[in-house]
């Protein structure tokens, strides 16, 4: 290592010289059209993860050298300034007026490329280095090595020199997993990455490593680099993770496991990998296999496993899942998918109410439900619509529906969708085949029990105009009420968010012919007229698999002034399938949840204030 | 579309009224269309030969037609639905696609034929015995077809009620099952969903309601529908007419008075684990224990069409039965008078309810001393102690020392009561048929 000065100042013949050119960012040292510098070598260096760039510029005024510095490049698309990392160094080869450098500009291997021009901006001045065809381009480790022997030999220490030394000590990512080599070993496991649209990435895993010793961790793919700021993430508790490998190294919360979204992460198709620096500028990494899942199978992977309550639950839908399966949905939901419409019989010429059923799993309700619709007088009044939402039935649905006609006569249709969509876009496509002034959104499961019950439900709302959405009572297979209208409960447990819960649930009905108006009305069986539910788009279609959006269409009704009743008089059983009800497992609940977040942020209450942290983080 | 104008009152109510009454008929000569899920020449269970019999006894002198079904592909003509194997009087459905949870027949290529044999033949009356095969919707098709036709069903066993076979005995043990409740029902059947079996009774009712009469062969049958909801007042009990003349044959005066003969125990029929024939090995054995030698047993009928397992238990049974166990193997219908000319004692050990056994018509015609289990359409048939005896179901114990009692005793055999249960003949129908 060479100690002594290497800076002297400017001589004022030259700070006067023609060789200072005006330019637009500043003076630029070049002589006659030939820059005072030259790059003799450079490339990207893999371990570093930057552009390593060696050569000379004119000798600047000063020594202090600030530990980043802008520079200049030029290429034929144009100029750029980004940060870099600057050492000058003693080239005994060279006339004293110039000096040494070496140039590191962090970032990815595409984003320079066609240089021409290189410039040190130091003092307004611009330091400048020409790159040519015949400067070398050497591969690694030849570069970072070269480097390497330069910082060594010929340069004066610094922060800087020493920074670039453990830079260009660095191996690169070669697709081997190299956390564990690091001197403070880092367990870092990423459970699963799930693409998110718009090149976002949901990370579950989790990681342990000694305090104090990480300094960032960073997502890399293709040109993208993203901090992972753990301390934003959801965490998940990881019991399974203390015991399997934590507890023989001395770590016992379990509160290793996180969850995190990154926005904007990744460059599809190109090399993705977790770089983790430690504070003594070592770096691991491991590679990032994404998941391959889209759409519903996505959005499950995404909800699957964590298990947050009270206000956790907050956080962790505002930060992190909210976002992550919006913008998964929505990929999902931008393309529409192919239908086929089969019909039955004679289309009704002028019916008088269209009945939307969406079908999925079960398809023998069709056959139970028609049963009951042949019992009714006014059903040949129907354009009755059944949608597959299941793709996998579509063969079977098709040979139960042509014995279903043959059986009962009624004309109806069915839509075949070549997508399964959920429950809201599936009513969503039977609203957009619908003929009649009004229509029923009716779940398979609901079997009537009066009857004329749709026309008497019928009569009803043309009877008041102020009723935006009617329904019957619902009863189940016991008699007792399975609905009479919705009502709206917030749950502590869930960050107090609003649920919503059937009104006198299980009691046996009392005899009325009363028409009740409540806050909201179960989708299982929703009457309105066409046009206004057309202009309401239907169900809301963010809602995922089927929860939320009968309550959202009540709100959107409530909000221009219009009710939502249930005619007692009217009946009909509803087998609420255990299917639908609220089951054990944690995905279904954070299904739900997911669902109660968009319905809460929307109507009722909006995210808690951003500076609002963890205690525990 | 015609619309089923009989069950909803506010529908009556909007039509002329003659629309919703049945048609009169000459009380006499009404045309009667008998439909069963299978026929005599398919299959010989008791439900078809019934239908058939009734069909025979109608033939007589009313235009009358069967329809029968025959779901093996023996006779099957590619592409007819219905064809006429037999003789233009009998018509056989070849069914399709088949849900035997709920009798839809889901078969596209039925309801079009169905309909126009109805409208081809017009008739007054069609009498159903099951449902299976033609599926409960048939009724909606005669109801459509035919709005004034009487539409009449037979309930053989307790389909409607019971997805286990129409047994109601317990699938995992044949414990008896009193009353078919969802939960109960979702218990025998643990990958059915209590919902499950509530649709299935909303669909079968859905078509019930159709049904002018029913006809129950016995009131224990009846009550069992009458308590899972048909209407008291749409039920006819009413036995099916037997297919063979009544037998001149007569009991034989204490036939086992010759000292020292043994007590001839015959078995006939279907030989199930329900029929109830592990009682008899077990009675039989039973006695072999007590080197009780008075009491022998015969058994006539046919195991082959049960499960293998079963086969193969009967037949190890059969094996280590001793010389009082007899097996005769299956006999031809009308054979039957003859066969039961050689027993004392006509044994029926159902371990379910049974409906009308046709066995027990039999040993009543051939005046034969019965010995049947103490439940359902059995005792019912069998009046203890004057068309014979009862014994706790499926208690071989009781069973043995009733035997033992009736050799020892044969003066406790009570006299044949000629005449106390009047055979059903087709009058019986006729009358039912022009009821309002």
């Amino acid at each position: 290592m060479k100690k002594g000065r290497l800076f002297a100042p400017l001589p004022a013949a030259v700070a006067s010289s023609p060789a200072f050119e005006r330019a637009e960012e500043g003076p630029v040292l070049v002589s006659g059209g030939v820059a005072l510098g030259a790059i003799d070598c450079f490339g990207y260096a893999m371990g570093a993860g930057g552009w390593l760039f060696l050569g000379w510029v004119t000798r600047p005024f000063r020594s202090e050298i600030p530990s980043a510095l802008e520079v200049v490049t030029r290429s034929a698309k144009g100029q750029d300034r980004v940060q870099a990392t600057v050492v000058f160094y003693e080239r005994k080869d060279l006339d004293p007026s110039r000096v040494g450098v070496v140039v590191f500009v962090e970032g990815a291997r595409r984003a320079m490329s066609g240089l021409t021009h290189l410039a040190v901006s130091l003092d307004g001045v611009l330091y400048g280095a020409d790159i040519t065809r015949s400067t070398e381009r050497p591969a690694d480790p030849d570069l970072s090595e070269r480097v390497r022997r330069v910082l060594v030999e010929d340069a004066i220490d610094s922060p800087n020199r020493q920074h670039l030394l453990s830079l260009t000590s660095r191996r690169g990512f070669t697709g081997e997993d190299t956390l564990a080599s690091l001197q403070d070993a880092v367990l870092l496991e990423i459970d699963a990455a799930i693409p998110c649209a718009k090149a976002g990435v949901l990370l579950k895993g989790w990681r342990l490593s000694v305090p104090e010793s990480v300094h960032v961790i960073r997502l890399r793919s293709g040109p993208k680099v993203t901090v992972l700021h753990l301390e934003d993430a959801v965490q998940v508790l990881r019991p399974d993770v203390i015991s399997a490998v934590g507890q023989a190294r001395g770590f016992s919360d379990p509160r290793c496991g996180f969850a995190i979204f990154l926005g904007n992460a990744l460059s599809i198709g190109d090399l993705t990998y977790l770089e983790v620096e430690l504070k003594n500028g070592e770096v691991g990494f491991r590679e990032l296999r994404l998941a391959p899942s889209v759409g519903l199978e996505a959005i499950r992977s995404l909800l699957d496993g964590i298990d947050h309550r009270y206000e956790d639950i907050d956080l962790a839908f505002d930060r992190v899942l909210g976002p992550a399966v919006s913008a998964v949905n929505e990929t999902r939901l931008a393309t529409q998918p192919t239908v086929h419409e089969v019909t039955y019989g004679e289309r009704v010429a002028v019916p008088k109410i269209s009945v939307i059923v969406p079908l999925y799993g079960r398809i023998d309700f069709l056959e139970y439900q028609m049963a009951m619709f042949s019992e009714d007088a006014s059903c040949d009044t129907l354009d009755l619509i059944y949608v597959l939402d299941d793709p996998r039935l579509a063969r079977d649905v098709r040979s139960l529906a042509e014995s279903v006609y043959q059986r009962f006569q009624i004309p109806f249709r069915v839509l075949i969708s070549a997508e399964n969509r959920g429950y809201a876009p599936a009513n969503n496509l039977g609203l957009k085949a619908a003929r009649a002034p009004l229509v029923c959104f009716l779940n398979s499961d609901v079997l009537p029990i009066s009857d004329r019950w749709l026309e008497r439900l019928a009569d009803t709302l043309k009877g008041n105009p102020k009723i935006g959405v009617i329904g019957p009572r619902l009863l189940f297979e016991d008699g007792s009420i399975q609905h009479e209208g919705l009502v709206y409960r917030s749950i502590p447990e869930f960050a107090g968010w609003t649920f919503i819960d059937h009104d006198n649930k299980g009691r046996r009905p009392e005899p009325s012919s009363a028409v009740r108006f409540v806050p909201a009305i179960t989708g299982a069986c929703m009457l309105m007229r066409r046009a206004l539910a057309v202009e309401l788009g239907g169900f809301d279609e963010c809602y995922v698999i089927g929860d939320f959006e009968d309550s959202d269409v009540c709100q959107k009704l409530a909000a221009k002034g219009l009710l939502s009743a249930v005619d007692c008089a009217v009946e009909a059983h509803h087998l609420e399938r255990q299917s639908q009800g609220m089951d054990a497992s944690t995905l279904r609940m954070n299904i739900t949840l997911y669902n109660a977040w968009i319905h809460q942020r929307r109507w009722f209450s909006k995210p808690r204030a951003v500076n609002v942290r963890r205690a525990s983080v | 579309m015609a619309r089923s104008p009989l069950k909803k009152s506010t529908v009556v109510s909007a039509l002329p009224t003659s629309a919703a009454k049945p048609k009169p008929f000459k009380a006499a000569t009404p045309r009667v269309l008998i439909v069963s899920h299978s026929h005599p020449q398919v299959s010989n269970g008791g439900a078809e030969i019934a239908a058939f019999a009734l069909f025979k006894a109608l033939r007589v002198d009313h235009e009358a037609w069967f329809l029968g079904c025959q779901r093996d592909a023996k006779n099957h003509k590619a592409g007819a639905t219905i064809s006429q194997p037999f003789s233009d009087r009998e018509y056989i459905y070849s069914p399709g696609p088949f849900d035997w949870f709920k009798f839809a027949n889901q078969d596209p290529k039925f309801p079009a034929p169905f309909r126009e044999l109805l409208t081809e033949l017009k008739p007054d009356v069609v009498h159903f015995h099951h449902y299976l095969n033609v599926g409960v919707e048939a009724f909606l098709h005669v109801r459509e077809t035919l709005p004034n036709a009487r539409i009449v069903l037979t309930l053989h066993e307790y389909l409607a009620i019971c997805h286990h076979y129409g047994q109601m005995v317990t699938r995992d043990r044949h414990t008896l099952c009193h009353e078919a409740t969802l939960s109960r029902c979702a218990k025998c059947f643990t990958d059915i969903a209590p919902t499950d079996f509530f649709l299935r009774k909303r669909y079968i009712e859905r078509f019930f309601d159709l049904v002018d009469q029913f006809v129950a062969p016995s009131e224990f049958l009846a009550e069992r529908y009458v308590a899972w909801g048909l209407p008291r007042h749409k039920i006819a009990v009413l036995d099916n007419v037997m297919g063979l003349p009544a037998s001149s044959a007569t009991r034989p005066v204490k036939a086992a008075s010759l000292e020292g003969a043994p007590l001839r125990v015959g078995f006939f029929g279907q030989i199930s684990v329900l029929k109830g024939i592990n009682v008899l090995f077990e009675a039989a054995a039973m006695l072999v224990e007590r080197k009780n030698y008075n009491v022998a047993f015969e058994i006539y009928g046919d195991h082959s069409g049960q499960p293998p397992e079963f086969q193969k238990d009967f037949l190890e049974r059969l094996e280590r039965a001793c010389r009082n166990v007899t097996f005769h193997g299956p006999y031809e219908r009308d054979r039957v008078d003859v066969l039961m000319q050689g027993v004392d004692v006509v044994l029926v050990p159902s371990v379910w309810w049974e409906n009308s056994p046709v066995v027990i018509q039999e040993a009543l015609r051939n005046q034969k001393l019965i010995v049947c289990s103490d439940i359902g359409g059995m005792a019912e048939k069998v009046r203890d102690g004057i068309d014979g005896f009862h014994f706790p179901v499926g208690n071989s114990v009781s069973l043995t020392a009733l035997l033992k009692d009736l050799h020892a005793h044969p003066d406790k055999r009570p006299l044949p009561s000629e005449g106390a249960m009047a055979p059903v003949t087709v009058a019986d129908y006729q009358a039912l048929y022009a009821s309002p």
